[in-house]
Formats: structure tokens, sequence, C-alpha cells
């Protein structure tokens, strides 16, 4: 009974909201959730479209024609050439369309490369596909990067996949062009996929340049690109994203993405053509206020330098602190919450690299940041 | 429903301003209509323009308030008052100050009927380009031949000195030649190479590559190659009918 769902674990990010929820006076830095609200512009397209009776029905299962073209506009911007008739498909969130690209180009069996650390569901997904997911470390001395070296090592006949989420959450780090260039040569040697989680591409900080495998033309049949308004927008809970890549390869997940939820939720599409069309200077802003709350949070980690250390993020809104006790993460989340009340996220749950960390989200309100950093201070203090 | 009174004002002080600017500019004004690939043969057009020396605007706004907007190149306030203050005072400054481009390209955008023949009362095309009848707001329009007499509405306001360019890979779009007093000419994309029509410009022998699309360009007296930087039939439509706009305005 339940072969399929044996393997899979609850994601330790929700396990720990399900201990937080125990308690009345939890301060949650755990989930990676915005504290801002949809901006109304976007609430206000989603409830025109609702009042012009527009969303009832399905839409085409790749999404409304006048979404994915606003997608392919907002592409180029980024010099991203995609076709929205054929190689763009609006998706129920991220998830969604990793899940379907997993499915569409594995079997059961075949290896996937991941990060680690890395994103906790990317794990699931993979074991979901009936396929493994291989670790390969990153280098925490060098900025949390890629050892390509050793990831090229990995390769058996049974990979398909490179699977990485740019920028990285847990580590709030920014892959280099120089470094995903030699990934993908790597990918083109043995003839594997590229997948790019890109929820966070919005949110680099320090003036670091995005650059995505999307932009090279000669990668486009192997390189496969996964974007969420979830983040960029604060839309996690319409559910909307797009998946984009070759034609050859995006007539092949649509048939999954077809099976798996028909279309994505129509409003949610009308809400994202508004997040395209009016939501750039809500970006600024978001951007604005998580640079400010990452330096808020980093300046009182350097309080606590005796038993903390990190890599400074350069992107999203996560640390990754270390921490120089020697309890493994999980127990010590649990017994933070317990003791102070504050949430965090284990390291372990982003792969073993992360173990001996704690991810601590500063994607929540400057109010929660700065009770939630007091409640780490008087525990580490009070050891 | 409280917005709707203020909405009205905006809209006929900024349709006012609009002619005013216009008026005083007197540019050749082509129109793009369409529900799909507007935009992408708006900046076919424009980037041609560019080409050939000729300033353009940016802004893609094809609604009642938008389309004014786009004329005086200014941005939307969306939903704050204050901002929607400053453009207000700017659109007044603009409609007597801006030199506007000798030729404009504006968006036309419908979702229900006519829309397209107010948005013609505040520009008056001399081109129009019909890209693309479908299902979208089909609901609004009450079906495919309404949606297709809001385009009819249009063409009908094309002069007779005038171009109606439609895509002739599109029945409804077709149709609308019966409803033009402007001459029309017809664009089309084709995988394979094409017997040749009069008035039709095609694009022929279309394939993609790994660096973008590429075919060749008939104007039904001369042929040459082509390639795009971008990917999808849409770019090679838009593309064909950008050189026929070219063509027209003769620069």
């Amino acid at each position: 009974m339940f072969e399929r769902t044996n393997s899979i674990q609850l994601s330790v990010i929700k396990q720990i909201e399900l201990l937080a929820a125990r308690y009345a006076n939890v301060v949650s830095l755990a989930q990676g959730i915005p504290s801002f609200d949809t901006p109304a512009t976007i609430k206000r397209r989603a409830s025109k479209a609702l009042d012009m009776g527009v969303v009832a029905k399905y839409s085409l299962s790749p999404g409304l024609p006048e979404l994915r073209e606003l997608i392919e506009l907002s592409l180029a911007k980024d010099k991203m050439f995609y076709d929205w008739q054929r190689e763009i498909i609006v998706t129920a969130g991220s998830i969604e369309a990793l899940t379907a690209t997993l499915l569409t180009i594995t079997m059961p069996g075949d290896e996937v490369i991941i990060p680690d650390p890395s994103y906790t569901s990317y794990r699931e997904v993979i074991r979901l596909s009936g396929c493994e997911p291989i670790y390969a470390p990153l280098d925490e001395k060098n900025n949390w990067s890629f050892d390509i070296d050793n990831l090229e090592k990995l390769i058996t006949p049974k990979t398909k996949a490179i699977f990485y989420c740019n920028p990285n959450n847990p580590t709030g780090t920014v892959y280099t062009k120089e470094q995903l260039l030699k990934l993908a040569d790597i990918a083109d040697r043995h003839d594997l996929f590229i997948i790019s989680d890109e929820a966070y591409k919005d949110f680099i900080y320090d003036d670091i340049p995005y650059f995505t495998l999307g932009q090279v033309n000669k990668y486009r049949k192997r390189f496969i690109r996964v974007f969420s308004f979830s983040k960029t927008y604060a839309m996690t809970g319409w559910r909307v994203g797009y998946v984009h890549s070759d034609a050859s390869v995006i007539k092949e997940i649509m048939k999954v993405h077809d099976c798996l939820v028909t279309c994505a939720p129509v409003v949610s599409q009308y809400a994202a053509m508004g997040a395209i069309e009016m939501g750039d200077e809500w970006i600024d802003y978001f951007k604005k206020q998580y640079a400010k709350r990452r330096d808020m949070v980093c300046e009182r980690l350097d309080k606590l330098s005796n038993i903390i250390s990190y890599v400074k993020p350069t992107s999203a809104y996560f640390v990754l602190a270390r921490y120089k006790i020697d309890k493994p993460s999980f127990e010590l989340a649990v017994d933070i919450l317990d003791k102070v009340k504050l949430a965090l996220v284990p390291g372990s749950a982003f792969g073993p690299s992360g173990e001996n960390h704690l991810r601590i989200s500063f994607g929540r309100k400057e109010e929660d940041i700065i009770e939630g950093m007091n409640r780490l201070e008087k525990y580490f203090t009070t050891l | 429903m409280k917005l709707e009174p203020i909405k009205i004002i905006l809209q006929y002080y900024l349709f006012v301003l609009a002619k005013i600017a216009l008026w005083r500019g007197k540019p050749l004004v082509i129109a793009v209509a369409g529900s799909t690939n507007k935009t992408f043969t708006k900046l076919a057009i424009e980037a041609l323009l560019r080409e050939h020396g000729q300033n353009t605007m940016s802004e893609s706004y094809n609604t009642e308030i938008g389309l004014p907007l786009a004329i005086l190149g200014l941005k939307s306030g969306y939903n704050s008052y204050k901002r929607w203050l400053g453009i207000m005072f700017q659109a007044l400054i603009r409609a007597f100050s801006l030199k506007l481009p000798k030729i404009i390209v504006l968006e036309f955008g419908s979702n229900k009927s006519g829309d397209l023949n107010y948005l013609a009362k505040i520009a008056k095309p001399k081109v129009a380009v019909i890209t693309a009848i479908t299902q979208r707001y089909l609901e609004q329009f009450g079906g495919i031949d309404k949606a297709a007499l809001e385009y009819a509405t249009l063409v009908k306001n094309i002069p007779i000195d005038g171009l109606v360019i439609l895509n002739e890979d599109i029945p409804e779009v077709k149709k609308l030649q019966l409803v033009s007093q402007a001459p029309v000419k017809f664009f089309m994309v084709s995988d394979q190479d094409i017997s040749r029509q009069d008035n039709l410009w095609s694009v022929t022998n279309f394939i993609t590559t790994d660096q973008g699309i590429k075919g060749q360009l008939d104007n039904g007296q001369t042929k040459k190659e082509f390639s795009l930087p971008y990917f999808g039939r849409h770019h090679a439509q838009a593309y064909v009918a950008a050189q026929i706009v070219l063509s027209y305005i003769k620069i």
C-alpha cells in the first residue's frame, strides 16, 4: 500500500509550522511567505475579470493567450525569447510546473542532481516522480557556489537532469554566469536537461547582475525555466506561475500539465496579467524592503558571532545561518520553538549540507523580525 | 460604483486633451487592432520606422483611458488618486506643448462592442492593421460574428486614401475587406512557397532555427530573405504587416 507516497515526507517546513501551531504566541520566521498583501492594482484586475464573468470556465490548457503574450513580452525584457503560442505554459504555481516537468522528462529509476542545500520540496517532487535525488554539495566557503568538478562526477547513465533554484533558497545566493555556463556545458556533454526555478529572480540585491541560461539559445532544447508570481508580486495564495522552454519540450510537458490541473486558475491568470502590466513599481518597493530587512537580520546575527556564522545573502529573503552547537538542526529548531516560541527551519530540511544550519526568513514583517531576533538572542545567550 | 463618475470625467478630459495634441501635431495614425498579436505588430512597425529615422512612441495602452495617455506619452496612475492628479496636470501641459512624431502607431483594444469606434474618434487612423479575431472576449461580444462587426467599424473608419491591412490566414479577418472603402492588402505566413496573388504580401518558406525565425518576404514582385532573433509565427506576421505599412508610408 502507498508505495509511491511512502518515500515522500511531509516538508520539514510544514512539520515545524504544525509544531508551532501548538503555541499561541509564536513568532514565525520559518515559511518563505512574503509579509505583504497582493498589491491593490493586481487584485482590481482579478476583480474586474470576475465582474465581467470571464473566469468561471476553463481557459485553454496552456493559459489565456493574452497572459502568455504578456509573458513573452516580459521574458523579452530579460533577453529571453520564447514563443507564447508554443513555448509557454501558465501553471498552478511553480510546484505544478516542476512536477509536470519532472514527470515529463524522467522515468522511474532515473536520477536528478540537485544542489545541496536546496529547496526542500525538490527532493519530494523528484521522489514522487519515482526518481532519486542526488545531492551535489555547494561550497559554503565559496559563497555557496557549485563545485562543478564534483557535480560532474555524480553523473551516471541514469542521470536525467540537473535541477536548481536560482537565486538559491535557502542560501540566498546567486549563481554566477560563469558557473551556469559551465553547468550548461556539462549538461550538453552528458545530454541532460537543466531545470531552473527562478522564483526569486526579482529580489537580487547589491547590483549583482541577473543571468539565466534562458538567454542562451544554444541550450533552449535542454533548458526548462520555471517562474512563479508568488514571491515577486506577493501572490502565494493565487497559485500561478509558468514554465517555458523550446516548443519540442513544452509540447510534452503540456500533456502532463493537462492531466494534473487542466489549466491554472483562471481568476489567478487575470491577476497575473495585472501583475505583469502594473506590478513593476511594487517589485521595486518589495525589493527595497527586503534589502532593509536583510540588513536588520544580519546586524543582529553579527552580535551572535560567537555562536553563529553565515554567508550574507545577495538575493531572496533567507539567511542560512551556521551554528556552533553540537545538536542536530531539527532538534535545535524544536528546542528554540519550545523555549522561546520562535519558528525557524532546520537546515537539514534542505539536504545533508544544510545540517548545523537554521534558515531564517526575512520575508516577514519588520516587527516579527525584530521580535524573532530578540527571541533568538535570548535563546542563545541563556544556553 | 463610486468610481464611475470620476472615471467618466477623466475619460472625457483625456479625450479632449489627446484630440488637442493630435490636432496640433497632425500625425499619420496607424491603428493596430486584433484579439492577439497587437503589441508585437506595433513593435515591429515601430522598429521599422526607427530604422528609417522616424521617432516613435513607447506605450502600448489601448483602452478609452489608455489610448489618450499613449498619445500624450504618459504612464497610467493605476489606482493612485495622487498620481492621477499629477497625470491630469501633465496631460494639460503636454496637450499644448508635446511635439508628436510624424507617424504614430497606436494599439486599439476592444473587449466589447463600440470600443473601437470610440478609439477611432480619439485618433482617426489612416492605416488599420487587423491581426486576429479569436475567441477572446466572445462573451462580451455575443459571438464571433458580432466580434467581427466590431472590427468592421474600425475598417469602415479608414479613408479612401488610407490602407487596410488584413491577416489572410484568419477567415473572419479576411472578410473585413468587404466593408472597406480604402485599398486592402493582405498578409500571411506559410511554411511553403505559395503562388503569388495581387495585394498579398507573404512570408514563405517560414522556418524556426536555434537562433530564431527565417523566411522569404514576398511582396508579389520581389522576394528577400530575412531572419529575426525571435521565436514564433506571430513575429513573422508582425514583420510582414510592418513591411506593408512601410510601403504605404513610402519613407
